[in-house]
């Protein structure tokens, strides 16, 4: 927010913690930190010798064609109901040249105001952006990687030796020969004396 | 009877495997299923020569036996697995699954045999991970006086399937709650992976489709199903969505290993294996083929073969084994 500070004091006058001197109808534009922070600027407010109005801001208006246009939000993309999606929210500045953005105020206000408060200024008006990342769970590689040793509650005893069993038990029971097992074991072996 | 033992933990079954006294393989199965009934239901259980455990005023009727009963009370079963984890909805049911799980192990052989137990690689399209369930088999493995060692369940397959090729090549196995995938070069872990999709998807979807159960899909798929010849709306319903699920299983392969499998060096092409209880469908592995060839041009792994494990449905906890007698090798 920005405050308009208008000299009202016949003679002129001079806020020396700005570096400004000003005659009467003189104005500028003072953001709203320097002007909570400067003694001096208030108590030549409260004094009458200054009077201050807060800057509205530019709307720009909608163009109009016949009929009111208006503004509506962009519809979102239709999502697939079934990908589960995670939000994270990043803090970005806001990608402004400020160098140019600076060179221009410098040019403009360079009679009224010093570089340092101009660039206090524009630092201060700098909006503070929300980059909205979505990614789908299916293509971020936290799903793949495994967890590692979080701390996590196991109870202690989970089987229970108060437990009575009616009869035996209800498993099933077969056997049978399996080579694939005993060739299994014996390439592994054999492999491991290879590498040794 | 050697040493070392095997368990699958999957959403639908228990299974271990151990090497018996005359050098056979001895398989204990249970369905990963339970019932808790009150205890004036006892004397009817005792009449139907119905199996149960007594646990703090209730009674509990466990494996195939509680589907039985199950029906016979017009209730649903409780699972204390969902989507191949510990379910969250369930986890009153430790104790039980601890029973399940202490049934199915049997006494060990010695103090402190080695169990390999397979456990689910992190799911890449829900935001879930394997810690807890990892962490609570480990202690009810232990609390059954075995040694605890938890192992990726698709790698059992490649264990168990790929010796020809040294161990080397995809395991897929195709469960009730997820489908699993690791990729292995020469023993090697190069990439593993699931997605929360498997028998128990398929179900549910072919029941929204044509307005059936879920349980009613399970039990057309269990009865006997073709799936490149279905019989009727259901067997159709089905088909669809096993095919929708092998695209989606070899659709996240090929992006898995453009993601994270640019590191790996592969020499030669490598087999896809496939096992697990839902690959059991008629005509399962046809059409995992048909599908394949669909998309082989733009697969990112050259492969030099597709096929069904030996033992489909017993191949992870035979890979289990096959990890669990390698400790002694080394003793």
């Amino acid at each position: 927010m920005m405050y308009l500070i208008r000299c009202e004091h016949p003679q002129g006058i001079e806020v020396t913690t700005l570096g400004i001197k000003l005659k009467k109808g003189d104005a500028f534009e003072c953001p709203k930190n320097v002007y909570d922070t400067n003694r001096e600027l208030k108590s030549l407010i409260s004094a009458g010798l200054l009077s201050y109005h807060p800057k509205l801001p530019v709307v720009q208006e909608a163009k109009k064609r016949g009929l009111v246009a208006h503004a509506r939000p962009p519809k979102p993309a239709p999502q697939s109901p079934k990908v589960i999606h995670t939000t994270e929210v990043h803090h970005h500045e806001n990608q402004m040249d400020l160098d140019s953005l600076a060179a221009k105020l410098l040019e403009k206000l360079s009679g009224v105001l010093s570089p340092e408060m101009i660039a206090q200024a524009v630092a201060s008006q700098i909006p503070q952006q929300q980059v909205v990342i979505q990614q789908g769970q299916n293509t971020t590689p936290q799903g793949y990687s495994q967890p590692t040793d979080d701390l996590t509650f196991i109870p202690s005893k989970i089987i229970s030796s108060d437990v009575k069993s009616s009869a035996n038990s209800t498993v099933s029971e077969t056997s049978g020969s399996d080579e694939g097992i005993s060739d299994a074991l014996s390439a592994l072996r054999a492999m491991r004396k290879a590498n040794k | 009877m050697s040493k070392g033992i095997g368990l699958d933990i999957g959403t639908m079954n228990l299974v271990s495997a151990r090497i018996g006294n005359k050098k056979d393989v001895s398989i204990r199965r249970m369905r990963d299923l339970f019932i808790d009934l009150p205890v004036s239901a006892k004397k009817m259980l005792k009449l139907g020569s119905v199996s149960y455990i007594e646990s703090d005023e209730h009674l509990l009727v466990l494996g195939d036996e509680a589907m039985e009963v199950a029906n016979m009370f017009g209730r649903e079963g409780r699972r204390p697995l969902k989507a191949g984890l510990v379910s969250p909805d369930e986890i009153d049911s430790l104790t039980v699954l601890g029973h399940m799980v202490k049934d199915v192990l049997g006494e060990p052989s010695h103090e402190g045999e080695h169990c390999y137990f397979s456990i689910p690689a992190a799911p890449v399209d829900v935001n879930m991970d394997v810690v807890y369930h990892k962490g609570v088999f480990s202690r009810i493995v232990q609390e059954c006086g075995y040694t605890a060692h938890p192992a990726n369940e698709a790698m059992a397959i490649v264990f168990a399937e790929t010796a020809k090729e040294g161990f080397s090549g995809i395991g897929i196995s195709f469960g009730s709650g997820m489908t699993n995938i690791a990729l292995a070069i020469n023993t090697i872990e190069g990439l593993s992976f699931s997605v929360a999709r498997g028998g128990d998807w398929i179900d549910q979807g072919a029941a929204r489709s044509v307005g059936g159960t879920a349980s009613k899909m399970c039990a057309v798929k269990e009865k006997g199903i073709n799936l490149n010849d279905p019989k009727n709306r259901e067997e159709e319903a089905i088909s669809f969505y096993y095919k929708a699920l092998i695209e989606y299983a070899l659709d996240n392969i090929a992006q898995q290993f453009v993601m994270k499998g640019g590191h790996l060096t592969l020499n030669k092409p490598i087999p896809i294996v496939v096992g697990g209880g839902t690959s059991l469908a008629g005509g399962f592995m046809e059409f995992f083929q048909e599908v394949f060839e669909t998309k082989r041009k733009r697969f990112p792994i050259e492969i030099s073969e597709v096929r069904h494990a030996s033992d489909p449905f017993h191949a992870v906890s035979k890979g289990m084994l096959v990890l669990a007698q390698q400790e002694y090798d080394e003793d």
